[in-house]
């Protein structure tokens, strides 16, 4: 379960990768607490359907940088 | 059921009698992460650390329970403690000339200050109430007694306030006294095969005949039963043994040198042992013994948690393993997490898809217990149901379930929030926790929290449905879930 804070703190770790709030927020919510990581080690975002639609750099609000 | 007369019978003396006077300023949420091997045999007092007031309350009941005498300067015979409320004047006075009144004047006359009748008169009720129950409990395990009383029926003799509801579903059930599984999984507070049930219970049991036992197929013509006191003390010396350190150390700092450490086993020090005519009583499992599981949930789960945190994943797992099996998952851990989530469920990419990889659990969360539940949704989603690789929740064996979600209060109170708050708000709403997924395993962590009716995951539901109205449902905006829940797992063959 990720609380609102925990969800900024998300929110604002991919902003800082170089994406806006509105699509920030969205990854973040899609990644909650279902983290999904890849071989790299880089966060696979999947949308509704179960489609990759990023790959994030190892991120530290999920204990992963 | 109050006592206005002594009771004296063995067995509730020696009960009594072999408890220790254990001071601490644990309250009773502390008290309830001790075992119970500590718990059940400590004479104690939540936040009260006067060895003295603890002693002198223990006498009291001991000369209550033995209708023990004394001879007045003026000649006359009389009882030490006559009644409940001579215990509770006595024992007040002696509270407020040692200083134990309560600091802030709010707190006076309530159950949080130790001179008070409401504090005392529980005190009295709990401890005589064990004491004669244990004795019953102890009386109806002899050969004979259970040859013609082999079975009893759980009742509720007086009525409280607030029913609860995992009591109900037990009322008027009838069980042979040996089934040890059955009792336990009544008296959660306690962890005892006797009353009192509970802390405010108004439940009791009455002796069921061998011919009713009978015709209800509980125990067949000329069958003999064992009594269940040797398997009861098996049960509980284990639960003494085989403490991690960090769960000694807790206990360590919180009783100091009134517990002896050996190896990874812990005992009150310097206490009365139990005689041999009475059964030691160290303690039973935190939480009700689970049935036998073709293939249980625990034996996917590898705990690498420590102290407090590997308790609460136990409770999780014995309450789990209690409603339902899971088929067939593969094993992963769960690992204390210091993020600022609760906890999460951490997935692998790989060429078959996604794989459980492990759980992580924040050991400061405010619901471990109902976390760590809400997790295992999320592995069983991914890896217990439906197509490996995909996250089961998308598919349409959740149709029904996420369908009833859909109509319930609480779904539609997050929807309306989700339209009021700014982006971050409305997409951590909309697009986290009314996602399928999310809404699947907060329906799951409740749905175990009810059907196991574990007390710990129940008050935790509670907590979390005052501090965040909407996350979880109130009962009945549930029942519509949990109906279509257990149709999905029958259809599993889970349950």
């Amino acid at each position: 379960m990720m609380e609102f804070d925990a969800f900024s703190e998300l929110v604002a770790e991919i902003m800082a990768q170089g994406f806006d709030e509105n699509t920030a927020a969205y990854y973040a919510a899609r990644i909650g607490d279902i983290p999904i990581i890849d071989a790299q080690g880089n966060v696979v975002v999947q949308d509704e359907s179960g489609h990759t639609i990023a790959r994030l750099k190892p991120l530290k609000a999920l204990g992963l940088s | 059921m109050q006592f206005t007369s002594p009771i004296p019978f063995t067995e509730a003396l020696d009960k009594l009698g072999a408890k220790t006077v254990v001071t601490s300023g644990l309250d009773s949420m502390q008290w309830s992460a001790v075992p119970v091997a500590l718990r059940e045999r400590a004479f104690r007092s939540s936040t009260i650390e006067s060895a003295r007031f603890l002693q002198r309350g223990r006498d009291a009941l001991t000369d209550f329970l033995a209708g023990a005498r004394e001879t007045l300067p003026n000649g006359e015979i009389a009882l030490k403690t006559g009644s409940r409320s001579q215990f509770i004047r006595d024992m007040s006075a002696f509270a407020q000339s040692e200083g134990l009144g309560p600091l802030d004047p709010k707190l006076a006359g309530t159950l949080r200050d130790i001179t008070s009748e409401r504090r005392l008169g529980l005190i009295f009720d709990v401890q005589t109430r064990q004491a004669k129950d244990f004795g019953d409990w102890q009386q109806g395990q002899d050969p004979d007694v259970l040859n013609e009383f082999p079975a009893q029926r759980f009742i509720r003799e007086k009525p409280v306030k607030e029913p609860r509801q995992q009591h109900s579903i037990f009322e008027d059930q009838v069980a042979l006294k040996t089934d040890l599984r059955f009792w336990l999984r009544i008296n959660q507070d306690f962890g005892v095969p006797w009353g009192p049930w509970g802390w405010g219970c108004g439940h009791g049991v009455s002796d069921i005949d061998r011919t009713e036992a009978e015709s209800l197929g509980l125990i067949q013509p000329g069958q003999t039963l064992t009594p269940a006191t040797k398997d009861f003390n098996d049960q509980l010396e284990s639960s003494a043994q085989g403490l991690d350190d960090d769960m000694l150390k807790v206990l360590q700092q919180a009783f100091g040198d009134q517990v002896t450490i050996t190896g990874d086993a812990i005992q009150w020090s310097g206490g009365a042992q139990p005689v041999s005519t009475v059964p030691s009583i160290p303690s039973v499992p935190l939480v009700p013994s689970p049935p036998v599981r073709q293939a249980p949930v625990s034996a996917a789960i590898k705990i690498e948690v420590g102290g407090i945190l590997r308790n609460a994943v136990n409770s999780t797992l014995a309450a789990i393993n209690g409603v339902h099996d899971d088929g067939q998952l593969p094993q992963i851990p769960i690992r204390p997490s210091n993020l600022k989530s609760r906890g999460y469920f951490l997935a692998r990419e790989s060429a078959n898809g996604l794989t459980a990889d492990h759980i992580g659990l924040k050991s400061k969360g405010p619901w471990p217990e109902l976390t760590a539940a809400h997790e295992i949704g999320h592995f069983l989603d991914l890896a217990g149901i439906g197509s490996k690789g995909t996250f089961a929740t998308s598919g349409p064996l959740f149709q029904d379930i996420l369908a009833a979600a859909n109509k319930s209060e609480a779904i539609s109170g997050l929807k309306k929030l989700a339209s009021t708050g700014n982006l971050s708000v409305r997409r951590h709403v909309e697009n986290y926790l009314l996602d399928k997924r999310e809404i699947w395993a907060r329906a799951y962590a409740q749905f175990v929290t009810e059907k196991s009716g574990v007390k710990v995951l129940t008050v935790q539901l509670e907590k979390s449905l005052s501090s965040a109205p909407f996350l979880q449902w109130q009962t009945d905006d549930f029942k519509p879930i949990a109906a279509a829940i257990e149709n999905l797992f029958k259809q599993l063959g889970w349950l």
